[in-house]
């Protein structure tokens, strides 16, 4: 593969006026020398003594995306991967995501690697093609291979030159006309697995999330939030807070009142102490039962149509203008409908939101775990009204997030800023600011309520003829937030999965109608994936019953192409398909989609245990992400989609009342939990392919499969979203 | 008040009321941030320390509970015998975001104290109070696993 020296040099030359090198940045390794460095890329340096560093601007979120991109480095550069340190990269163009339009600093739809695989490859090629340059020059004679390790570049497996040597004349070599990368044939480093850097500092607590920012004199702040959506502050008296030892300043600022003490516990307290008076009248008639009668009565008349091309991505079509009911037209003998639910949902990951924010130096530095810094550092420029060149955003590694912390309207950093902006205390001190978990659970933000109304007709021959499927629900992203939604303000990522079945049906038809409310929401993982698959795959279940087709074959007979079928084969197989249920009582559930380019099947093992209690056995993945750079990151993260998805199928709802959530903390928004964790088995398929993503992918099939495989146990198709709300134990 | 503390055996003076939770203690006033916060209401494990041999939830032990106690976190599990699990959680690649896991790791060490051996029920029962959100049960099983294997069979071999 040869990438024009065009091409690179524009990244090369940003690389130079960044002026990353020497910055205070958060590594994931050991830390590295300041000397004057080697820097052929924004992605990579190298010191004298031979410390590579590259410089990631995607967020690490669990996702091991540090590891994979200093992976692709690793295999190009000839250098071990346990001697390249990870840096995180400052806000910049230079590493934004072109997955996006306007490519944007974001970490989302699994496209990292999708997007990051040649130019990660491209750095640590040039920056190997220039040190094979500079010692053939210094031997004086060519150099075919290097090796550079321990400060050394190893020539020909022969002669070692110390790094600090090469130095000089590297310095004065151009970046190669031409980058020459390896083949696939060559790879040492890809397709290996490997451990995840960093992974030391994770089991002895050194690790530093946004949690655990040490700033000097840092105070942390809390906000007490209106207890519904839309309720307003009418009165309060902040007193009792402020005669607490420790607090020192109760404040008002736009989304409810802030305490600012010495410590968070100091600090909680104050808040608990708070007399406030809600007008909470704006919530009182929302709730869920409310929420989804108007979704229904919206099901039953046209929404805005679309039309699509198989096309890949997000690339989706609006028909030119509103059609006649196009849904209740129907060719073939039999039609079925159903109707399905898939509730809001609270990302919750494991680390509560939190940012520090403080001036020093005339810049005011933020501390937070993000994977949206282009859209944060934004937002903390406009509620500042400062000069961008005066915010610098520190990108931290998060604990968790399911698309929590990439809020559109970067809402907990925002309200860092406000505190910033108002309190007294920020002009002297650092300000931490700490959700409580209940702050998150209830604090909005959710993956939206969906409801589904899917209606296909089956022809004589057990062949689907015509799909029609409506969505009602509230777009997951705005069009003031990102242009990539579509005209017309719809949200396209509400098709997801459905736009691009991955069946083959000529005559289909979706219409979306998008709702409104008081419950701010935004994507999670998965995105629109995450409850549209759950609705095709039942309702492919239940056309397959009805067809009186192996649920198997019924999807084989319609896949839309090769890959599908690899990988739903590959499921079968490996799990033991055995038509949905043996005569000893194993319930066999089977799921497919494709997200972006990644095919997942699943196949779910269930046994019965009681009367509506269950023990999930087996989760078996069929997986074609293309080219695969790190298998072992690949189990896991079907590992942890499989966990995630088992979690929202058995218990996962925001259930709202008076537009109140009921769920506050983890003993009302239950996780799956240790015992109930069935064995998870991951096979991927061997391709040469580009490569996919991964992250998002292990999410989508599981609800479907495991729901299927109850079904059969129970004789009975689970259409609505969590399965415990209808009586279901998992044990 | 003012009080002494011993914390994976260092001793501490600090000024803190009786009332506020050790977690707090630990992470704001002496800077031991490997205990993590993610519940405050004893439902998520990640604030697990050990006080003697038990295994407890930091961010409801009020301070005063804990006079006189031997107090363990993270950042001392590598003094114990059990440190052996941290090695098993490298070598099975368990953590994804990692912050679950100081309190996972501390919650398997007084697991095996408990249960040098223990049982998949055993596992399940010492494990199950604690949530990864990322999904690294499977591995955490594996990883305890082969922890305890190692120990018993360094027991036979010594019998
Ligand atoms: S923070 Fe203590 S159990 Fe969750
Ligand atoms: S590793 Fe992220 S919560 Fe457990």
């Amino acid at each position: 593969m040869i990438q024009s020296r065009r091409e690179f040099l524009t990244t090369a030359r940003n690389g130079l006026l960044l002026g990353i090198m020497g910055e205070s940045v958060t590594s994931f390794a050991a830390s590295v020398d300041q000397d004057p460095e080697f820097s052929p890329s924004n992605f990579l340096s190298i010191s004298p003594s031979g410390a590579v560093r590259v410089f990631v601007g995607q967020g690490e979120m669990g996702q091991d995306i540090f590891s994979g991109l200093a992976m692709l480095v690793a295999e190009e550069l000839n250098t071990p991967l346990d001697e390249v340190a990870v840096v995180a990269a400052p806000v910049s163009p230079a590493f934004g995501n072109s997955f996006f339009p306007g490519s944007p600093q974001m970490t989302a739809a699994s496209s990292s690697i999708k997007v990051f695989y040649i130019p990660y490859r491209n750095a640590g090629a040039a920056a190997r093609q220039m040190l094979e340059t500079a010692v053939s020059t210094m031997l004086d004679k060519s150099v075919n291979r290097i090796l550079l390790t321990n400060g050394e570049v190893v020539c020909d497996d022969n002669d070692r030159i110390p790094l600090k040597l090469v130095m000089p004349i590297l310095a004065d070599l151009p970046i190669p006309d031409s980058l020459k990368l390896k083949e696939p044939s060559e790879f040492q480093v890809i397709g290996n697995p490997q451990r995840s850097i960093g992974v030391e500092k994770k089991v002895n607590g050194t690790l530093g999330y946004g949690m655990d920012v040490k700033v000097p004199g840092a105070m942390t702040a809390v906000v007490a939030h209106p207890p519904s959506f839309g309720a307003q502050i009418t009165h309060f008296d902040s007193s009792t807070a402020l005669a607490i030892p420790g607090v020192l300043e109760v404040l008002r600022i736009p989304t409810g009142i802030a305490v600012i003490g010495e410590n968070y516990w100091v600090a909680d307290s104050g808040k608990k102490a708070l007399d406030i008076d809600w007008d909470e009248s704006a919530g009182q008639n929302l709730s869920t039962e409310g929420i989804l009668e108007t979704y229904r009565e919206l099901a039953s008349k046209p929404g805005q149509a679309f039309t699509f091309n198989p096309i890949p991505g997000m690339d989706y079509q609006l028909k030119p203008s509103l059609g006649p009911d196009e849904y209740a037209q129907h060719n073939g003998a039999v039609t079925i409908e159903s109707e399905f639910i898939a509730p809001y949902l609270a990302h919750a990951p494991m680390e509560p939101l939190n940012c520090t924010i403080f001036e020093k130096d005339g810049l005011i530095h933020v501390h937070t775990g993000t994977h949206y810094q282009f859209a944060d550092k934004d937002a903390v420029v406009k509620t500042l009204g400062v000069d961008s060149s005066r915010v610098k955003l520190h990108t931290l590694p998060m604990g968790g997030s399911f698309g929590r912390r990439a809020c559109p309207k970067s809402d907990w950093i925002t309200e860092a800023a406000q505190i910033f902006k108002l309190a007294q205390t920020a002009r002297t001190n650092p300000i931490k600011l700490v959700w409580s978990r209940e702050d998150d659970i209830t604090g909005g933000w959710y993956r939206p309520l969906v409801l589904s109304k899917v209606s296909a007709a089956l022809n004589q021959d057990g062949t689907i003829g015509s799909w029609a499927q409506r969505i009602v629900g509230q777009p997951a992203i705005d069009h003031e937030t990102l242009s990539f939604i579509g005209p017309e303000n719809i949200d396209l990522t509400t098709v997801d999965a459905v736009g691009n079945l991955v069946y083959d049906i000529q005559d289909k038809v979706v219409d979306v109608h998008h709702t409104e409310n008081l419950v701010p929401v935004q994507w999670m993982r998965s995105v629109g994936h995450s409850h549209n698959v759950f609705f095709v795959e039942t309702f492919m279940n239940e056309l397959a019953d009805e067809a009186g087709v192996d649920q198997v074959t019924f999807r084989l007979n319609h896949a839309k192409d090769d890959r599908v079928k690899r990988v739903l084969q590959l499921a079968a197989e490996k799990g033991q398909w055995n038509g949905g249920l043996s005569s000893d009582g194993k319930a066999h559930g089977v799921s497919v989609h494709e997200f972006y380019g990644t095919y997942v099947a699943n196949m779910a093992e269930v046994i019965q245990v009681a009367e509506n209690k269950f023990k999930i056995v087996k989760i078996v993945f069929g997986v074609d992400l293309g080219t695969v750079i790190n298998p072992d990151a690949v189990r896991a993260q079907m590992e942890s989609g499989a966990v995630l998805a088992l979690s929202s199928t058995l218990y996962g709802e925001i259930d709202i009342d008076r537009g109140m959530p009921k769920q506050s903390n983890f003993d009302t928004y239950r996780p799956l939990r240790f015992n109930q964790c069935p064995d998870i088995e991951t096979h991927i398929v061997s391709s040469d392919l580009p490569p996919t993503g991964a992250g998002e992918t292990g999410v989508p099939s599981v609800a479907p499969a495991v729901c299927n495989a109850i079904a059969k146990l129970r004789g009975e198709y689970l259409r609505a979203l969590p399965i415990a709300k209808q009586g279901i134990e998992i044990v | 008040m003012v009080r002494k503390m011993v914390i994976n055996n260092e001793e501490y003076v600090l000024d803190a009321p009786d009332d506020m939770p050790l977690l707090w203690v630990l992470r704001d006033i002496l800077e031991l941030t490997g205990t993590k916060f993610g519940c405050g209401k004893a439902q998520c494990g990640a604030c697990t320390v050990l006080i003697n041999d038990s295994p407890a939830r930091s961010c409801v032990t009020p301070l005063s509970a804990v006079a006189h106690q031997e107090i363990t976190t993270i950042e001392g599990l590598a003094n114990l015998p059990e440190s052996s699990l941290q090695y098993a959680w490298v070598e099975h690649n368990v953590p994804q975001c990692g912050y679950c896991q100081s309190g996972q790791l501390m919650s398997a060490a007084a697991l095996l104290r408990q249960h040098p051996n223990p049982t998949d029920a055993e596992i399940d029962q010492g494990m199950s109070g604690n949530i990864c959100r990322c999904g690294t049960y499977p591995r955490i099983k594996k990883a305890i696993k082969s922890v305890s294997t190692i120990s018993s069979d360094v027991s036979s071999d010594s019998v």
